[in-house]
């Protein structure tokens, strides 16, 4: 399949339109032959800029104890438990004594010392420019010789109390670090060596095939994110040196350190307990087999909520690898029948990309509220019929054949419905931006999984797919009140969720060698509610991506189910994060749309020709500033913040 | 001698010697390209449409990048951006070490 837009003229013709930009404030001009661009990155846009602003106030705070807080939060931008559990060994033993900090509801904290009392080691705390709390303890370099740090240090007086205290706490940590790796250690002997090479091939799979995470062991980082890459993912290709999977591949167990050996044994955890996904839920931590415990026993306990019982039982405290490795395999059994009798979610702070699986409460009033204006409006705009968005279906005298036939401006009613539902959700969500993506053509789909042209189907690019992004029109504030930049934001969140689809398309099909070697994410199959996601992505910082919904779901074609085939996004760039209650009329949302692209591509089984044409670059443009396209603009493009 | 130009079709596989001379060739008229990270989406469109002769564009961490030693200028990924944020680079800068090192493991018999 080539694009719709290629479909229907030929290839010169196809050529002709690519040597055209698509920005929607350049539509008419040649592509590249833009001398400069609209707008220049800043330095410290998105994590470097944050970072340097919770430096200066920690630095300004009243006392350590809070202006730890602020460094654990990143002052308010992530859960402090993640900064805790990223701490290296030392560090959190050091932090217990001298600022009564505990990851371990189990052992209460000791009080902050007397600062009377006469100072005999000057310690200090710092922030690596990974976000990471590091704390110089005694023995150790001055902090700036062993960490790139955001800026200087906090001096923190340690007494002899302390020196007493912290020898205990770090002995007796290190000895349950030891313990563990040296468990793990036996448990991946017992694997053999053909044991351990298929779990280093599942890792690499896992690394390749989910978003980027960032792990810790010490000091060691586990990273194929933002800074130097260690795993396999974009950067780094499977077999690359500079892989830590790819350099374990081969090596007797005896020359794995007890990072790699802790690594292993980790990751492996957590995919047994929930597949790849669960590996983002350790993002920003340290992957020791205490936190990946906690993990999964904090999971253990929502899923027995769920279920009403004791069905998945504990590992108990101090959990040996056995052990774990059966809770794992629990949660993993367990998972399915969870997830259909609750809605799961996950919450991402996005500043340590770190995600929790949360289970939803039921549907509330705030969540009815939502439903009802969105019902409200696509009942007065489409041949729909339903009290609530889980009822809503198409009336009687439309039928199904309708989503096929050309409605009002829109070239099929599937059209009609992604736009009318996205239009509903900007504005009953307080959203700067609502969308949804899906595939262009379904009867393509289908004619190609009749052939089982799985290669085919892989080989489809990004324009094969479409997304139809509806902006409020008072979202201009954020983009220098210009309503050009606001069309050029559009698409490009437009063509990113188009490259989303094409991402997660061949994830859902045979694994023959074109589809692996293809690139490709799992599809998602729970939604998520993002704070803060305005990071690192550069399309997220530069875009102002800040607090957001996404709801995939699934659509079946020719009986193959296609997970995260489609999805809805709500995307806010500055005030409050989306709530629990909003994120499930959002899902209802979708699965509305979801329900009837599942009814065109029956109608496509059927030969009818339902697609969707519509939301290209002219059409963003078109429908965000009210003008022609290709025409003079309304007023140039500016920087992005007013 | 071959000859190279900026037609991808024209370019004998001439990439070996670019990394290992860390150099461009010397016939190549144009300035090499390179993309406005303050307005690229990551699609990696650009990379997979790079002519596997120039093999120029590479995932680095958050970015996609162009190693100018690598570019011949050709349109080929300007053409499938879909945000246009590919721009004409003449005051590029040369590639550091650490790229070198990474680009080095694409060659012939190598990757």
């Amino acid at each position: 399949m080539t694009a719709p837009v290629d479909r229907e003229g030929s290839r010169r013709a196809a050529n002709s339109r690519k040597r055209q930009s698509r920005r929607p404030s350049r539509l008419g001009l040649v592509a590249g032959a833009t001398p400069k661009p609209d707008r220049v990155r800043e330095e410290d846009a998105g994590f470097p800029g944050l970072l340097a602003r919770v430096w200066r106030k920690a630095s300004a705070a009243a006392d350590m104890r809070a202006a730890l807080d602020i460094l654990l939060t990143l002052d308010g931008h992530v859960p402090a438990e993640v900064q805790e559990g990223a701490l290296r060994t030392a560090d959190a033993a050091a932090l217990k004594v001298v600022a009564g900090l505990s990851a371990d509801a189990r052992e209460p904290a000791g009080a902050v010392a007397d600062p009377a009392e006469r100072t005999v080691f000057l310690g200090e705390i710092g922030l690596t420019t990974g976000g990471r709390v590091v704390v110089r303890v005694p023995s150790q370099q001055p902090l700036a010789k062993q960490h790139t740090l955001v800026a200087g240090v906090l001096r923190v007086p340690w007494t002899s109390r302390h020196l007493d205290e912290y020898r205990r706490e770090v002995t007796r940590a290190q000895e349950r670090l030891d313990r563990d790796a040296a468990d793990s250690r036996r448990w991946l002997a017992e694997q053999g060596s053909e044991g351990r090479e298929a779990l280093l091939a599942q890792l690499t799979e896992g690394a390749q095939r989910t978003a980027p995470f960032m792990l810790y062991i010490e000091d060691r980082q586990y990273t194929n994110f933002r800074d130097t890459n260690t795993v396999v993912g974009k950067t780094l290709w499977p077999g690359h040196p500079d892989c830590v999977f790819a350099g374990l591949a081969g090596l007797p167990l005896e020359l794995w350190s007890d990072h790699d050996a802790l690594l292993v044994v980790g990751i492996s955890l957590l995919i047994r307990s929930a597949g790849y996904g669960r590996i983002e839920e350790v993002n920003g931590s340290q992957l020791t087999l205490e936190n990946v415990g906690r993990l999964l026993e904090r999971t253990r306990r929502n899923y027995n909520g769920a279920l009403g019982g004791e069905k998945i039982p504990t590992a108990g405290p101090d959990a040996g690898v056995d052990a774990l490795m059966a809770l794992a395999t629990g949660l993993g059994a367990h998972r399915p029948e969870v997830a259909r009798t609750v809605q799961l979610y996950r919450e991402i702070h996005g500043a340590l990309i770190h995600k929790v699986e949360k289970v939803a409460a039921p549907y509330g009033e705030v969540a009815a509220e939502r439903d009802r204006q969105v019902t409200g409006r696509l009942r007065a705009t489409l041949p729909v019929v339903g009290d609530r968005l889980a009822g809503l279906r198409l009336a009687d005298d439309a039928g199904p054949a309708w989503l096929a036939r050309p409605c009002g401006e829109f070239g099929t009613g599937l059209e009609a419905v992604v736009y009318e539902a996205v239009a509903a959700t900007t504005a009953a969500f307080g959203a700067d931006f609502a969308m949804s993506r899906g595939i262009r053509s379904l009867p393509q789909l289908v004619r190609a999984l009749r052939a089982e042209a799985w290669d085919e189907i892989s080989a489809w690019g990004i324009t094969d797919f479409f997304c139809c992004v509806v902006p409020a029109q008072e979202a201009r504030r954020h983009y220098g009140d210009s309503l050009a930049t606001l069309a050029d934001t559009a698409w490009a969140m437009s063509s990113r969720m188009q490259y989303n689809s094409w991402h997660f398309i061949a994830g859902n099909l045979p694994r023959t060698s074109k589809v692996l070697e293809r690139d490709h994410f799992v599809p998602p199959t729970i939604p998520d509610i993002a704070h803060f996601s305005d990071q690192h992505h550069h399309g997220h910082v530069n875009n102002m991506v800040r607090f957001t919904i996404r709801s995939p779901h699934s659509v079946e074609v020719c009986g193959r189910p296609f997970n995260g085939f489609m999805d809805l996004r709500i995307v806010r760039a500055d005030g409050e994060p989306y709530t629990e209650q909003e994120m499930l009329a959002a899902h209802q949302v979708a699965a509305f749309i979801a329900r009837m692209t599942q009814q065109a591509a029956a109608l496509a089984e059927q030969g009818e020709q339902a697609e969707v044409t519509a939301f290209d670059s002219a059409w963003h443009w078109r429908s965000v500033t009210g003008t022609p396209a290709g025409g003079a603009a309304p007023e140039p493009p500016r920087s992005r913040v007013a | 001698m071959p000859v190279e130009s900026n037609t991808p079709s024209d370019v004998p596989s001439g990439r070996d010697l670019r990394i290992a001379t860390r150099s461009r060739a010397d016939n190549w008229t144009k300035p090499p390209r390179r993309i406005e990270t303050s307005e690229c989406i990551t699609c990696d469109s650009c990379l997979s449409g790079c002519p596997e002769q120039f093999g120029a564009i590479f995932d680095r961490g958050l970015d996609v990048v162009i190693v100018p030693e690598l570019c011949s200028g050709c349109p080929v990924c300007v053409l499938e951006c879909p945000v246009d944020c590919i721009y004409v680079d003449a005051d590029w800068t040369p590639t550091d070490d650490a790229m070198w090192s990474h680009i080095a493991l694409t060659g012939e018999g190598i990757a």
